[in-house]
């Protein structure tokens, strides 16, 4: 063999040599304050919350109970100025009866609260055009029968708590356990769907029913 | 002693060879696409452009073997001269992306010259160095001034990762064409001191150069491309990420599905996927010199062992990039990035190696 392709030969096995071992570094011990940065700056851990237990009356009528609800949000710090003109006139389209001229580029704000399943649709698909658009999910408790003692709740990072009357008095047992989820953000902060996992599933709270105005625990239903 | 039948026998197995590995090289280029790009939602429309530049890059590759090699002999310095005019006329009609002018714009289609004339480049400096009516120093003076015009033409764009390219595969054909070492490393010598010209003259080259050597100056700016790629080959750890996490690919990895393909496929496979890869193009290119080894004409051997040089330069070059071996400077991987041009320019290489691997009567 021509002494120039052996010299070409070691200089080969030299390089795939380097580059095996930094790969072999970077998989290994070497990678682990990378992987440690990564998590610190993708990963998102936060709460799934728990449905908060119904309320019923002496005669098994249902008092308060707790639903799903979505409202649209406009995320300031996300609006791009070449696009605002065009997502407000999206918004007009599909919600002709909001105060949208009142929307400004420069704060957020509410654009709709409690979201019907058509206007759900419609802004999930604005949502995946506009990046400062957002949907935020929240519990809203409902009250059938307005009775004094039942008291009000308060919502702190997507669980509610009993703030007076009976939803206060039981809320140990009403709110139920939150669980973790862990999801990855893309670099803009939003989450990728598809990475959401459920780290420890939340536990439902139990319903209460009352009797002669004197409440007492039962099973779940 | 082998005899003529034998050596036609390796030839042709051979490169038979070379054409199922570029093959399946393109079939994982294809994947490592598609995957990183797949949490994006725009996966389909790059899939089915990077799947059309493929078809039409191997069909142009199937047309060009059917050329001769002395036609290709004859016409690599006309074409590399009409080449060096295309990267000069980049500056008056050429289109800007990403701070470079080194692209025509035809339609909605981005044609980048660069890529397409290598093999004229490579074949002319070949033809020079084989030259037996000039002297050796004039061949050599004339394939240095050649390097040099070339590496001028895409330091105004400025483009300096395909710069390197040329600068490293000049040289890379000048060894393999034989030259003696004073000259190599005199050439050599050269490069160097235009590289330092170069970045005394770019401050952001400077700068990156200055990150590459203390990451820790500016972790958000200058060394943060080096980051991650590094954290993308990480996370890929041995195995790649599970499912659909491949997430620094499909967001934080600037250019995943280009310039920063092998940090890509690391973390969607891992150091195992990585290290396959690399057979993969370990095995392309022992091919491809052994082609060379079976010649016995010296300008066929040369024009061999050059072209295939030049794919190698680019290889290790985006790999070494990647793996922050090398400062970060953009280019592709060959047959694995997406890019039309990319993509044809490696399959003429292919094809030009092929021909001069080819016999007088095929």
């Amino acid at each position: 063999m021509n002494t120039r392709y052996k010299i070409f030969y070691i200089f080969a096995a030299a390089i795939l040599t380097i580059t095996v071992l930094r790969m072999f570094f970077l998989a290994s011990y070497g990678g682990k304050s990378y992987r440690q940065e990564a998590d610190n700056t993708s990963a998102h851990h936060g709460e799934l919350s728990a449905i908060r237990g119904r309320i019923y009356d002496e005669n098994d009528q249902l008092l308060a109970w707790s639903e799903r609800s979505c409202d649209l949000l406009f995320r300031a710090e996300y609006s791009n100025d070449n696009d605002f003109e065009n997502m407000c006139r999206d918004l007009k389209k599909h919600f002709p009866h909001q105060l949208l001229q009142n929307l400004s580029r420069r704060y957020s704000s509410v654009v709709k609260y409690d979201l019907t399943a058509a206007e759900l649709t419609a802004a999930d698909r604005l949502c995946s055009i506009y990046p400062a658009l957002e949907i935020e999910l929240r519990w809203e408790r409902r009250i059938k029968h307005h009775r004094p003692e039942l008291g009000e709740v308060r919502q702190e990072n997507g669980t509610e708590y009993g703030i007076s009357g009976w939803e206060k008095e039981f809320d140990d047992i009403l709110r139920g356990q939150p669980g973790k989820f862990k999801v990855m953000l893309d670099r803009r902060g939003r989450w990728i769907d598809s990475t959401f996992r459920i780290v420890q599933a939340s536990r439902n709270g139990q319903d209460i029913y009352l009797s002669d105005e004197k409440a007492h625990d039962d099973q779940p239903q | 002693m082998i005899n003529r039948n034998e050596q036609q026998h390796q030839l042709m197995l051979r490169s038979l060879l070379l054409i199922i590995l570029a093959g399946g090289i393109t079939l994982s280029g294809l994947l490592g696409v598609y995957r990183t790009l797949a949490l994006t939602g725009e996966w389909q429309d790059f899939l089915l452009r990077q799947s059309l530049w493929a078809l039409t890059a191997w069909s142009i590759f199937f047309i060009m073997l059917r050329v001769k090699f002395n036609w290709l002999i004859q016409w690599a310095l006309p074409l590399a001269g009409v080449g060096a005019l295309a990267l000069l006329f980049l500056q008056i009609a050429g289109t800007t992306l990403n701070g470079m002018t080194g692209w025509y714009q035809i339609g909605s289609i981005t044609i980048q010259p660069s890529e397409i004339i290598k093999v004229f480049y490579i074949l002319a400096l070949v033809v020079i160095l084989h030259r037996r009516t000039l002297s050796e120093t004039a061949r050599f003076l004339l394939a240095a001034a050649v390097i040099g015009v070339f590496a001028l033409l895409l330091l105004i764009q400025p483009d300096f990762g395909t710069m390197s390219v040329y600068l490293i595969s000049g040289v890379g054909a000048m060894f393999f064409c034989g030259v003696k070492w004073r000259y190599l490393l005199g050439t050599a010598a050269l490069a160097l001191t235009g590289a330092a010209l170069t970045l005394l003259h770019y401050d952001y080259m400077r700068y990156r150069l200055i990150n590459f050597f203390d990451p820790s100056l500016d972790p958000t700016g200058g060394s943060w491309h080096l980051r991650q790629f590094a954290i993308a080959i990480a996370r890929g750890e041995w195995f790649g990420v599970k499912g659909d996490m491949a997430v620094w690919s499909n967001s934080f990895l600037p250019l995943a599905h280009n310039d920063s393909i092998f940090a890509g496929i690391c973390e969607m496979t891992g150091f195992c996927g990585g290290l396959l890869l690399l057979l993969l193009y370990g095995a392309f290119f022992q091919q491809a010199f052994m082609l060379s080894a079976w010649k016995r004409e010296p300008i066929r051997r040369s024009a061999i062992a050059a072209l295939s040089f030049m794919l190698l330069a680019q290889t290790i070059l985006h790999i070494w990039v990647n793996l922050n071996l090398l400062p970060p400077t953009g280019i592709t991987l060959p047959l694995i990035s997406y890019g039309g041009s990319s993509m044809t320019g490696t399959m003429l290489l292919l094809a030009a190696i092929l021909i001069a691997a080819g016999s007088k009567r095929s």
